[in-house]
């Protein structure tokens, strides 16, 4: 069952009740969207938690899950939305808030601390949304639309935060990524 | 642009390594345990009431526009079928199709 794609598997879970089928999606995703939810909330214990949570509405949402988009999307958005209800809860800064917008501008007036940054350092340098969307497009080969798609933000403004997330990385990491060349 | 582009793909991979693969270590399991006992059907349900409600008035309107109430009706004067009879007569007639219909709706 390892080799069967994602909707195969969603048709056995949906018309057939096999939850074994649903293991196998979440034995699938349980690590990228682990690592991803780890970056959305900075806490192992409370990403994995959430994670856990995530994949329960998704099964629980199966039957409504159409396939217009793909099933990856469809997860990411449930567990962008599981973290962000509770970085709410906890009074943390979301990626739509004004404090954010703030926070982006304060970030882009500081000097950049050093120039052999190394990737991890580079990225905690970028506002939760330049970070999240950079993550998303570049790392977990989502496209923009989709990125779009999983944070509820307009096309437009994905592609300004990932162009400014790119900008900003390429000046901190321009010294390193030579370096690394160069090894 | 294809600097851009060099440098896009040389995240991608700086990133991709960066990132460890997490092991399962029962969090499959943990998932699984904590998904609902009942099935997965409620939704499906739903989207297939319509099309047996609408069959079902279909129907009806078909048969009641076929059914010859005047013979029927002349029929049983003539035949001096007490009223408490015609009720008794209906009265079944209506448990068997409410009984038909809670029927076909467990089975959707």
């Amino acid at each position: 069952m390892i080799d069967v794609d994602d909707k195969e598997l969603i048709a056995r879970v949906v018309n057939d009740n096999n939850q074994r089928a649903f293991s196998m999606l979440v034995l699938r995703y349980q690590s990228p969207l682990r690592q991803c939810l780890r970056k959305w909330c900075d806490d192992e214990a409370t990403a994995d938690d959430l994670a856990q949570e995530s994949f329960i509405k998704a099964y629980n949402a199966l039957p409504s899950f159409r396939g217009d988009a793909k099933f990856s999307t469809w997860l990411y958005r449930i567990a962008f939305n599981v973290a962000m209800s509770e970085r709410r809860k906890r009074g943390l800064i979301l990626l739509t808030d004004e404090q954010e917008h703030a926070l982006e501008a304060q970030m882009s007036h500081r000097e950049n601390v050093a120039l052999s940054e190394d990737l991890a350092g580079a990225l905690d340098k970028l506002s939760l949304a330049q970070k999240t969307l950079v993550d998303l497009c570049l790392h977990r080969g989502f496209s923009h639309q989709e990125a779009a798609d999983i944070t509820g933000m307009a096309l437009g403004t994905v592609k300004s935060h990932v162009n400014r997330g790119k900008a900003k990385l390429m000046e901190l990491l321009s010294p390193w990524q030579e370096e690394a060349n160069h090894a | 642009m294809h600097k851009h582009d060099e440098f896009d793909a040389w995240l991608s991979q700086q990133m991709s390594e960066a990132e460890s693969y997490l092991d399962d270590a029962g969090f499959t399991a943990s998932v699984m345990t904590r998904l609902p006992a009942q099935p997965l059907l409620q939704t499906n349900r739903k989207s297939s009431r319509w099309p047996v409600a609408i069959a079902t008035v279909l129907s009806t309107l078909l048969v009641l526009w076929l059914f010859p109430v005047t013979y029927v009706v002349e029929s049983l004067l003539y035949a001096n079928i007490s009223m408490v009879t015609l009720i008794g007569i209906g009265a079944v007639a209506a448990i068997g199709a409410s009984a038909a219909a809670i029927f076909a709706d467990q089975r959707v």
